[in-house]
């Protein structure tokens, strides 16, 4: 997974885009290392050190990882999209929002 | 990437038969001759679940599926053999629930639930089938679980169903979507796991009538089985999930500390397209 990740995060620089993560991990400071070790660039949240955590359990995830797609106006548009899907699933968003966005300014 | 999703399903399919092991073998008798046959599936679905993790190639998996595929078929013409013998028969109840749990999408499982809908609806093993049809929304499972709703004995049992018919409606609506957004190569993986006729059958599905019901089960568990507590509480948070974070809405807001101790919120990443991903190092 993260080496996808890290393409897409990668890829998608300069672009409107965000890649970001609810950790259900249990020790803090593992997880460190571990996005030291892995070069995880993206920002996440820490939800309490266990799978149940309040983000989790609100969202109701029972499976993991669980992906949502968002677009711009924070809309949900896709779930769990992976690997080439969930690429395309943000390229199509941000082609969403270019055009959008040259519609404003005419 | 595609293939793994799959993997991974193939792999989930464990079914409940850890209990054989200690089964004495006596192949005369009806019981002997159903552990016999189910543990000459789980045998070869053992030695594919190895293959499959040792496959390199698309091709060989496309491979595997198809005979994956060929087990499911080939044994459940087998279970149903066995149970219409004596329908009856404690060995029947086995074979028919066998087939309803394993091979939910195939012919043979829609005659199972007619069978078990007609002799056996209150049978423990009936009931308790419930959580283990969810991984797959057939008109099999459903029609099994809308039985059970409307004629099972006790309110535990009819909440029961609720629950596992209203998760079937919620997969529904998700498979719905996933064949909508899917292409050429998955819906050909489709087809060979679960049939011509299965896909044709999705195909026919509406993912927001199938939500709608969904909702409005998961509200009736609320309502009409508060003393279910445990179904009750879960309920609420499919409800949720339902009413908040289906496709189409704005997803709620998110507010926390990041690994630092950093405080932070989605709604700060407005005007991005954002991937959520819940995940865990574990």
């Amino acid at each position: 997974m993260y080496p996808h990740e890290r393409s897409l995060v990668k890829r998608l620089e300069n672009k409107p885009f965000a890649l970001l993560g609810v950790n259900s991990d249990r020790d803090r400071d593992e997880l460190k290392e571990v996005i030291k070790k892995e070069q995880i660039t993206w920002r996440s949240w820490w939800d309490g050190g266990s799978t149940s955590g309040p983000i989790a359990t609100k969202w109701n995830v029972t499976g993991w990882p669980t992906i949502y797609v968002l677009d711009h106006k924070g809309v949900i548009r896709y779930k769990n999209v992976r690997g080439e899907s969930m690429d395309k699933a943000v390229d199509k968003l941000l082609k969403e929002l270019e055009e959008e966005m040259k519609k404003g300014k005419q | 990437m595609r293939s793994t999703v799959f993997g991974v399903l193939l792999l989930a399919f464990t079914p409940a038969l850890m209990a054989l092991d200690d089964a004495k073998e006596k192949p005369k008798t009806p019981l002997g001759a159903y552990q016999e046959l189910a543990k000459e599936y789980q045998k070869a679905m053992d030695e594919l679940r190895k293959e499959f993790q040792e496959a390199k190639t698309d091709e060989a998996k496309q491979k595997l599926y198809e005979k994956y595929r060929q087990n499911i078929t080939t044994s459940a013409g087998r279970f149903l053999e066995l149970a219409q013998k004596d329908p009856k028969d404690a060995a029947a109840v086995e074979a028919l629930v066998w087939l309803v749990e394993n091979a939910p999408a195939s012919p043979e499982a829609a005659k199972a639930v007619d069978l078990l809908i007609k002799d056996h609806l209150n049978n423990d093993k009936v009931k308790a089938l419930g959580p283990r049809v969810t991984y797959l929304p057939t008109p099999a499972a459903e029609k099994l679980m809308r039985s059970l709703l409307d004629k099972a004995d006790g309110a535990e049992a009819q909440a029961k169903a609720c629950n596992t018919l209203a998760q079937l409606m919620k997969s529904k609506s998700d498979i719905v979507h996933m064949i909508k957004g899917a292409d050429d190569e998955l819906l050909k993986q489709v087809e060979v796991m679960y049939g011509k006729d299965f896909l044709k059958e999705i195909k026919t599905w509406d993912a927001d009538k199938a939500a709608k019901e969904a909702e409005e089960l998961f509200e009736r568990i609320v309502t009409k089985y508060a003393e279910a507590k445990d179904l009750a509480a879960k309920a609420k948070t499919e409800l949720f999930e339902l009413r908040n974070l289906a496709i189409g809405r704005t997803a709620p807001d998110i507010e926390g500390e990041d690994i630092d101790g950093k405080k932070f919120k989605l709604s700060d990443y407005r005007g991005k397209v954002v991937v959520l991903d819940f995940w865990g190092n574990w």
